[in-house]
């Protein structure tokens, strides 16, 4: 309770200064782009006059320096309540990534903050609705989980379909797996081979590994091919260095 | 002759611009009066993604691979030149990194400042005009970084060793990273490379005139989440298309006749942002002449030669508004072209400038682009090595080879195998389990994560497969130490570990889950087996494929606390009985850790649950060192690994079953004896003749 006033204190704070800045320097809406790199020299930098532009621009009600905001302030502990307000703000002007953001730090949850699939669910929707693949991929993984919700594998299908049609890599390859198994979908070996070349085409560490199994003794759809295979293994080898925390 | 005379005059020019930095206007030798109309013919030469590929060389496998390695590319550059003698020879990044050699050149045995790098000696010797930079680069951290490149970062902390490093003798450049404590690049962000070329004036004479070629080059801005231990607070990074509108002015004004963008990303046509990781797309409307891409190792535009692979569908599926043209090399009219990658292909833009109103404008119509592949004459005959290279790097290329077959300091009195591992021998197993456990213990008591040091309560398991049993025929088994005895032990190589975790593609996770999903884990592992019919007095075979061994895994606990059974006479998923840790049942609402691979944490094998969704540990380290590690340790501790500590704890066994007809394993050869040395009781006969494919059939008794 306290710390929430504090917050609503340093936001009023926060717009009044902006105010008396905007009167000294009046300025156009920036692009979503300015924005962002502003708020990369802030994080990369720990730039404070960076962070103020930021501040400034989000007591503005901009969303996507709300958004910026919120993801700085979400890597200090003591800033998490301010870093949720800020990202539903943002999250409720339609901010896509927001809404995503805000729904990963609600299901993980923080020591003191027990994860809520349950309250993130309705904000990977907002995100997923909004062509985000990833939020797409994880309502995907909680219907077929059954957390925060109950289980349900053709709804868990359905929400990997489309976070692999908006490219995500690691939805391609469970669905892979999906169609080759039929869980939640029909039966489909010949689907579940494309989607498996389709990630593996876009990196996916397991996919790489998988096709380099499957052409290394050849099947249905391929011939015996150990050099791909020897290939495809050594570029997941070499893009182990950037895949270790990216997936 | 005369191409040669030219090119080691631009070489050396080149050189003077890379020690002068950026802010150096060219020396230009006085130009001669161009005639409006005259016409310049050059092409743009580019390899992307090298990564450490120098030889036609697998060092993995110990064997040669012609499909790939700078030896071979230097065959390509060689022609490329001789039929456009005007032209330069770039490099999109991703040089340093990749290969044992690199590993070993930059971490085992790091080159010293007075020695230059196998790549870059290679490099060297092709005379190549400049260079850019990749994400891997990082990978070795800036020191390092530093000195190969004989480059003073300016970054707090980082400083290059004293006098002139080996490194590039060709200018390198970095336009979109910055050093956090200076503000300044950490390389000179562009430099212009002054050429004297032969160009035909309207009336058809010879006329040789300069022109002063820009090269940028661009990284994508997750280096700092992928090296975040080497650059977290040291640099920083801009996006790509606020850096190159930051520095193409500034070359035009400094005399820059073309701008040539090396940019270290893929195509990605969506909306811009300064985070993106594949921004190249977005560059071509910051005044470029020609973008250089890489990151991705695909080939752009598709491939000229006779039965060249179809055109990757990530560019098939480029909305036909975002003008990009992948069949003639063309992204919203700017020439670009990607190489592959390990040196197998040359990028080749060939354009024709043509002098009006006193400058020099490219025209469009006159330029290609080419993705030139080993297979480039007829799409069937593999290019020659260049036999000038293989001698420049003989000692680092044998001192590789050296490497890879190390004593790692341990010794072992037991032989590893994987023959027996589907009866329930654990000789090739345990000790990754033991690896792994060890590193996942060791890193939640070290996290200084809140959350991941609240799990230090929470039991740590681990499992791992028989990776090399049989997928490829009767002599693809793990046999490590083979003749390995308490009496003679036997000191493990290198190699070894690498026999024990087959595949160098994994890192090591792990993965939180309950009882329950322990148990959906452990069935999905029993798939492996056929279901015995206990009444069939005819043959069955145990193990009906060995297709998806690596699915088979073997789960373990320290002091072997967690132990189960398979029931094989019942069909798949309903196979696993008595799961128990330290002797009591586990319930499904028990939590464990487990330590495995980023293949299975991330939803390989389908094990229902384990999707990528309960990964708490998401190691930067590979299994393969974990092992090796391991190894190391147990070698400076006490010596060696022995089968009562590390090779027979054995986690799981049959429930057991009297069968009317034979079960058989098939396995390599030869091995009955091993099994009974090794104590596997439920192996009692091997067939006298091989089957088919080469396979021993050995008998298995389930009633023992």
């Amino acid at each position: 309770m306290r710390i929430k006033n504090a917050a609503s204190l340093t936001l009023a704070f926060i717009a009044s200064a902006a105010a008396l800045i905007g009167c000294q320097s009046p300025e156009a809406a920036p692009a979503s782009a300015e924005i962002e790199s502003v708020s990369m020299v802030a994080a990369q930098k720990h730039d404070v006059q960076a962070e103020r532009r930021l501040r400034n621009w989000a007591a503005q009600g901009l969303p996507v320096a709300q958004r910026e905001l919120g993801l700085l302030y979400e890597s200090r502990p003591e800033q998490r309540d301010e870093a949720q307000q800020l990202l539903e703000h943002a999250a409720q002007k339609g901010d896509t990534e927001a809404a995503f953001q805000l729904a990963e730090m609600l299901r993980v949850g923080a020591p003191g903050h027990v994860g809520a699939p349950d309250k993130a669910l309705p904000w990977y929707q907002q995100a997923a609705q909004q062509r985000h693949a990833k939020a797409a991929l994880v309502l995907g993984m909680l219907f077929n989980n059954g957390e925060g919700t109950p289980r349900d594998l053709a709804e868990g299908a359905r929400w990997l379909n489309v976070a692999s049609d908006l490219g995500n890599a690691h939805a391609m390859f469970l669905l892979s797996n999906a169609y080759r198994e039929g869980r939640g979908v029909a039966q489909d070996p010949v689907h579940a081979r494309k989607l498996l070349e389709e990630s593996a085409e876009h990196e996916y560490p397991p996919a790489q590994q998988e096709l380099a199994m499957t052409v290394e003794n050849g099947d249905a759809f391929s011939a015996k091919d150990e050099l791909r295979a020897s290939h495809l293994l050594k570029e997941a080898t070499e893009h182990r260095h950037n895949n270790w925390n990216r997936f | 002759m005369k191409t040669n005379l030219v090119m080691l005059a631009a070489l050396a020019a080149a050189g003077l611009v890379g020690c002068g930095g950026s802010n150096n206007t060219p020396a230009t030798p006085p130009a001669p009066a161009i005639p409006e109309g005259t016409t310049l013919t050059l092409a743009l030469m580019e390899t992307t993604d090298i990564h450490a590929n120098v030889m036609s060389y697998n060092y993995y496998a110990l064997a040669e691979d012609t499909s790939l390695g700078l030896e071979r590319t230097s065959t390509l550059v060689q022609a490329a030149r001789a039929e456009n003698p005007n032209n330069v020879l770039l490099d999109d990044g991703d040089v340093i990194q990749g290969t044992l050699l690199g590993d070993l050149q930059a971490v085992t045995k790091p080159v010293a400042c007075s020695d230059t790098m196998a790549v870059h000696k290679v490099m060297n010797a092709m005379k190549y005009d400049g260079g850019g930079f990749g994400n891997h680069e990082f990978n070795y951290g800036l020191p390092l970084l530093s000195q190969i490149t004989n480059t003073d970062f300016g970054v707090t902390g980082v400083s290059k060793p004293a006098g002139t490093c080996g490194g590039p003798t060709f200018p390198l450049v970095l336009t979109n990273v910055t050093s956090v404590a200076s503000g300044k690049p950490i390389v000179q962000p562009y430099t212009l490379l002054p050429r004297t070329f032969a160009a035909t004036t309207p009336d058809g004479k010879a006329l040789n005139v300069s022109l002063n070629i820009g090269i940028m080059s661009f990284v994508p801005p997750q280096i700092l989440e992928w090296d975040a231990k080497n650059l977290a607070g040291k640099v920083a990074v801009t996006g790509v298309q606020e850096a190159a509108k930051q520095y193409v002015p500034e070359m035009r004004t400094k005399g820059a006749d073309l701008v040539v963008a090396l940019s270290h990303g893929g195509l990605d046509t969506s909306t811009y942002s300064p985070k993106m990781e594949n921004g190249s797309y977005h560059l071509t409307s910051t005044g470029i002449d020609a973008l250089l891409i890489g990151h991705s190792h695909l080939i752009f535009p598709k491939g000229k030669e006779t039965g060249a692979a179809a055109l990757d569908p990530s560019f098939a599926a480029i909305p036909a508004s975002a003008n990009v043209d992948a069949i003639n090399g063309f992204v919203n009219g700017v020439p670009t072209v990607m190489a592959q990658s390990w040196g197998r292909r040359l990028g080749i833009i060939k354009m024709t400038l043509n002098y009006t109103g006193g400058k020099w404008v490219v025209q469009p119509t006159k330029t290609t682009v080419e993705s030139r592949g080993f297979k480039y004459t007829d799409g069937t005959t593999v290019v020659k090595a260049d036999a000038a290279i293989a001698p420049l790097i003989a000692t680092e290329h044998a001192a590789t080879i050296a490497y890879a077959k190390q004593p790692l300091g341990v010794t072992t009195d037991f032989e590893m195998s994987a023959y027996f591992a589907l009866v329930g021998d654990v000789s090739a197993i345990q000790l990754v389990n033991q690896a792994q456990i060890d590193y996942v213990k060791k890193f939640i008591a070290n996290s200084t994560d809140a959350t991941i040091s609240s799990y230090k309560n929470i039991p740590v398991i681990s499992c791992s497969a028989p990776f090399k049993a049989g997928r490829n025929g009767p002599s693809d088994f793990t046999d490590v130490a083979p003749g390995a005895s308490a009496a003679a032990p036997v000191g493990l190589q290198v190699r070894n570990p690498g026999d024990l975790y087959l595949y160098s593609n994994n890192n090591l996770q792990a993965v939180k889950i309950k009882g329950s999903d322990l148990k959906n884990w452990l069935e999905a592992a029993a798939k492996q087996f056929g279901q015995i019919d206990p009444t069939k007095t005819t043959e069955q075979d145990l193990v009906p494929s060995y297709g998806t061994i690596y699915n088979y895994d073997v789960f373990y606990a320290e002091g072997n606390a967690l132990t189960y059974q398979i029931d094989v006479t019942k069909p798949a998923g309903s196979r696993i009985v008595n799961v128990l840790y330290q002797g009591k049942p586990v319930a499904d609402t028990d939590d464990f850790i487990v330590a495995t691979n980023d293949y299975r944490a991330g939803g390989g094998g389908a094990v229902p649950g384990i999707d990528g969704s309960k990964t708490i540990i998401k190691s930067p380290d590979a299994n393969q060192t974990v092992v090796s590690n391991y190894l190391i340790a147990q070698g400076a501790a006490s010596g060696k690994v022995t089968l009562a500590n590390n090779g027979s704890a054995r986690s799981w066994s049959f429930v057991q079953t009297t069968t009317a007809g034979p079960v058989i394993l098939r396995s390599a050869p030869g091995h009955l004896a091993l099994a009974q040395s090794s104590g596997i009781k439920n192996i009692t006969a091997e067939s006298s003749t091989p089957d088919a494919s080469g396979f021993s059939k050995y008998s298995v008794d389930l009633s023992k």
